[in-house]
């Protein structure tokens, strides 16, 4: 693809003559940079090739011959996904006069529809004999419709005849380019050599973070490995480049993009049945026959998915035989974002996953608790046991062997068992700045539940009577928080024992012991 | 792009060059185009063409008109010609429209022996071309290639009034002679907006701002060599209602905090700017075009940050303040220009020196003097997490609501926040708070809260509302 660009430019410059504009051709990046970023509000998830919602910001250097005087340089092989008006040229000592993207592809519809009206050979094979007759023709037509062509007979409709018949186009594709090509128009007072740096924006591209929390065997402190994944989804290899991600929420606005609807041609012909068909149906007169199955444009999906398929199979044994590379220093401030190297040049190929490391932190302590949400509603009677929610919670400071930027990501917390590593759940991690807390919910936990019921009210009083019952069934001893929420006016007018507020809402801090039931009288109150 | 130009000229000077009995000789590519493009997706096309007149009544053809014409809109000025009759042209010459147009009429048929290859010609005339084509040779009635054998049918003419693209056909009655003759018409398909680069200098409180005019051509037309004009300004046009997410001009969000006064140099066409392109320029199909119209090096600007609450509500997680920069586009201290509708990236130095993008944003028409405060994105370090201590009924529909906000900066550097509280509808006082709040607006509370380097600070405040 990228020598056929690179063709087809160098003889697109040779017709030229009206202008005095030569054509240049930009060499192939000699560095690159990659700076991939997340899809804006995708904390964590999945990352699926075929449908990246991030983005890169690509800076190329390239080398250039300047001829003196107007020139338009044409950079090819740039990614596949570049928002075109993003791009930054700098380097060019004359300054750049206009920046274009041509989005009109060689395909076979381009090549027949920029063919009317010209010359074009037109080549009949004998089924039989394989004897070729070529024959001068003017195409008149060429639509999804059908195509009409000229020859010194006259007119007639290609594919209609029977006969095994095809143009020949003359020159190269002249306009139509292989990939999306980016030019630049610029001005040289003298011919020179520049070297220029191309920046743009790419979309296409994802990074994600994830996480592997180890429990270890003393089950109080955990080691957390973070490991960043890269996605390119563009058809562009990004060779030996500086990568970098960077990780933070940043603004994205969308405009509507043009669709690069080429108008296709589809060799369609007259009505063609003949009296062995089947009966006309209602509401169509007839059928169309096309001879060609008009899908050119979506001929290289397939590939694509099948491409991506294949990685996304071979990802994650590549994960496990990637020898653990350094964990990268830590990240750089960038305004508010943070920015982090990738310590080597990487390459990452056309519609490829990639993964490095993001931390490798060790023995980090860490307290598990339960929490109990109890909403606690006076016109209900009674509420049946419920579970509690496991929970994980350490800080993210240096006194927790952390204090680093954590980016969003989903955690794999696991412990072993019986020398295999067991999940205990998988977590999701919002952006988390420095001391900040870690709050982590691992999953439900059944032997340990909270019900609670209504008592009747005494004395005609207006306050609403609960009594909470907590149980542990487990073979430990159990921290619980048990959150009372109460809503619809009413409020927690008393509690047998102390519920200090946490977040707004008051919270009862207890330890169960193993096989221990407890009781919590409450009253509501009507605000 | 020039020479899908030139293509696209050449095709359209060869095309009715074989069987096009076409009773004009005034068949012309484009001549002297200049394009002047609104930003809402429209363009006035002026195109000045060298025509023969031949003298009295006759049919011009005018080819390479946008394919998206409004032909309601077309008009065409000449010396001493009048216009007389106007048509646009759009029945497409395919297979299905050949056949049926040569029902009643004689066709050559060239049959070839599927064993040997010889030919073999006869005459035949189309009867119908109802689901399959019935004709007749002689005095006898065949339907075509009811067999499946090879027949190709030979068409000894083109429909008069089929094309292989739109054509805008005007009849004029003129004086014979050639001389210039102006065609002018409205076309959806071409627009443009403002794509700006701004770099910011946290250091010295710098910005550069570039402004690239960006054209985007759908047009389904190239414009040979145009003179191009650029208007800022949406004319309102019959027809153009709402069209969901903008093609070309965004409306910005509330970027602007105030918008300005002061008159700028550019050249104006009543209430919109006008940007002329210095240079004619080639605007190709499906092309996407970006010509400079603003540099600005070292203009002030600031950074801060904004985290604004929709109502009084309480997030488990702390939630990112917004980075905000904010900068003027005022003739003293700021860019000096008016800014047409676009989008600004913003770039910040990493530490090896390189730029790297930090977030964009969507502006709408900036006039000169203006102040501009956009958000970027999230803050990773900065953040506020907004909890209801409280809310007790004090009587009916009247409540009192505790809120506490703690802010937290975990940059090495101290920060100001600007902690906006909206959702105060109807009647809410501030009854107690920690700081002085102001109200900017009705329904919005709006603290500024220093947070010191790595710190915490909490921000309290009691409001009363009946409603």
């Amino acid at each position: 693809m990228l020598r056929l660009a690179f063709v087809l430019t160098v003889a697109a410059s040779f017709p030229v003559a009206a202008q005095e504009v030569r054509d240049g051709v930009a060499s192939a990046p000699t560095d690159r940079s990659v700076t991939i970023y997340r899809a804006p509000h995708r904390n964590g998830g999945q990352l699926t090739l075929s449908s990246l919602g991030g983005f890169a910001v690509i800076t190329e250097t390239r080398e250039v011959n300047l001829p003196a005087g107007e020139a338009r340089l044409a950079f090819a092989g740039v990614a596949d996904g570049i928002v075109a008006e993003s791009a930054i040229v700098s380097g060019l000592p004359g300054g750049v006069i206009e920046k274009n993207r041509d989005d009109a592809l060689l395909s076979p519809s381009a090549l027949m529809h920029a063919a009317v009206g010209r010359e074009v050979a037109l080549q009949r094979v004998n089924r039989k004999t394989g004897r070729t007759t070529v024959t001068a023709a003017r195409i008149l037509s060429a639509s999804d419709q059908g195509v009409i062509f000229a020859t010194a007979d006259g007119n007639e409709a290609l594919r209609c005849s029977g006969l095994a018949e095809q143009f020949r186009y003359s020159g190269g594709g002249e306009g139509l380019f292989a990939q999306p090509t980016l030019s630049v128009l610029t001005r040289s007072s003298r011919p020179s050599h520049a070297v220029v740096k191309l920046t743009y924006i790419a979309e296409n591209f994802d990074w994600n973070a994830n996480y592997i929390a180890r429990i270890g065997a003393d089950g109080k402190t955990l080691n957390l490995t973070g490991w960043i994944t890269m996605a390119n989804g563009n058809g562009v290899s990004l060779a030996n480049a500086r990568t970098q991600i960077v990780a933070g929420g940043l603004n994205r606005a969308y405009l509507r993009r043009f669709v690069n609807d080429q108008p296709r041609v589809i060799a369609r012909c007259w009505p063609m049945q003949t009296t062995s068909d089947i009966p006309e149906t209602s509401g169509r007169p007839y059928e169309l026959v096309r001879p060609w199955l008009g899908q050119e444009g979506n001929a290289d999906r397939d590939e694509v998915i099948v491409t991506a398929r294949r990685f996304n199979l071979k990802s994650p044994t590549a994960m496990m035989a990637m020898p653990a590379p350094a964990a990268p220093p830590p990240p750089e401030q960038l305004g508010d974002l943070k920015l982090y190297r990738v310590p080597e040049r990487i390459t990452i190929a056309a519609r490829q996953m990639k993964q490095t490391r993001l931390i490798d932190q060790s023995a980090i302590p860490f307290e598990t608790y339960y929490r109990v949400e109890a909403h606690l509603l006076p016109w209900v009677t009674s509420a049946a046991p419920q579970p509690a929610t496991t929970m994980l919670r350490s800080t993210n400071d240096l006194a927790h062997h952390l204090g680093l930027p954590l980016p969003a990501g989903a955690i794999l917390v696991e412990q072993d068992q019986g020398g295999q590593p067991m999940v205990l759940g998988e977590p999701e991690l919002l952006d988390t700045a420095q001391d900040e807390q870690l709050d982590l919910a691992l999953g439900v936990a059944n032997d340990i539940t909270c019900a609670w019921k209504r008592l009747p009210a005494a004395n005609g009083d207006r306050l609403g009577h609960l009594v909470v019952t907590l149980t542990n069934a487990t073979t430990h001893g159990a921290a619980i928080e048990l959150r009372l929420n109460a809503g619809g006016g009413w409020s927690i007018h008393h509690t047998s024992v102390d519920a200090p507020k946490v977040d707004g809402v008051p919270t009862v801090k207890l330890t169960l012991a193993s096989g221990e039931e407890r009781t919590i009288a409450i009253n509501l109150g009507r605000d | 792009m020039k020479n899908a130009a030139r293509w696209a000229a050449l095709a359209v000077w060869l095309a009715p060059g074989v069987a096009l009995a076409a009773p004009a000789e005034g068949q012309s590519a484009q001549g002297d185009v200049s394009v002047t493009i609104y930003a809402n997706n429209q363009a006035l096309v002026q195109d000045v063409r060298s025509i023969t007149f031949k003298g009295g009544r006759e049919k011009i053809e005018f080819r390479n008109v946008s394919a998206q014409i409004r032909p309601e809109t077309a008009s065409l000025v000449a010396t001493d010609a009048q216009v007389i009759e106007q048509n646009f042209d759009y029945d497409l010459l395919s297979p299905a429209k050949i056949m049926e147009n040569a029902v009643g009429e004689t066709v050559t048929l060239v049959r070839t022996n599927p064993a040997n290859g010889t030919e073999t010609r006869e005459t035949a005339r189309i009867l119908a071309a109802n689901g399959g084509v019935v004709l007749q040779i002689g005095n006898r009635i065949e339907v075509l290639r009811d067999d499946g054998l090879p027949v190709r049918v030979i068409f000894d003419h083109v429909p008069e009034n089929m094309r292989a693209d739109p054509t805008l056909s005007v009849t004029v009655d003129a004086g014979s002679g050639t001389r210039p003759a102006t065609l002018r018409y409205l076309t959806p398909g071409l627009g443009w907006r403002a794509d700006y680069v701004a770099l910011f200098d946290e250091a010295k409180g710098q910005i550069d701002v570039q402004g690239w005019i960006t054209l985007t051509n759908n047009s389904g037309t190239t414009y040979k060599n145009a003179a191009t004009l650029l208007v800022a300004g949406n004319p309102r046009l019959i027809g153009q209602g709402f069209q969901g997410i903008p093609t070309s001009a965004p409306d910005g969000d509330a970027t602007m905090t105030e918008a300005g006064t002061e008159s700028g140099t550019r050249a104006r066409l009543g209430d919109y700017y006008l940007y002329p392109l210095a240079e004619r320029t080639t605007v190709a199909n499906m092309q996407t075009k970006q010509v400079s119209f603003l540099d600005v090096h070292g203009a002030p600007a600031s950074h801060g940050y904004e985290f604004r609450l929709g109502w009084m509500q309480t997030s488990e997680q702390p939630l990112s303040a917004a980075t905000v920069y904010q900068f003027s586009t005022s003739g003293k201290a700021g860019l000096g220009d008016q800014l047409p509708a676009g989008i600004v990236r913003f770039y910040l130095r990493d530490a090896k020196g390189q730029a790297q993008f930090i977030g964009e944003h969507a502006i709408a028409h900036t006039p000169m003097g203006s102040r501009l405060s956009i958000s970027t994105g999230d803050a990773f370090d900065v953040k506020v997490k907004p909890v209801v201590e409280s809310r007790t009924r004090l009587g009916n529909g009247h409540w009192r609501t505790a809120m506490r906000y703690t802010l937290t900066n975990a940059l090495p550097g101290p920060v100001t926040v600007r902690l906006l509280q909206a959702g105060l509808w109807g009647d809410v006082k501030v009854e107690s708070e920690s700081q002085k709040s102001t109200r900017p607006e009705a329904d919005v509370a709006e603290w500024l809260v220093p947070v010191p380097a790595n710190g915490k600070v909490d921000v309290t405040a009691a409001f009363d509302s009946r409603g």
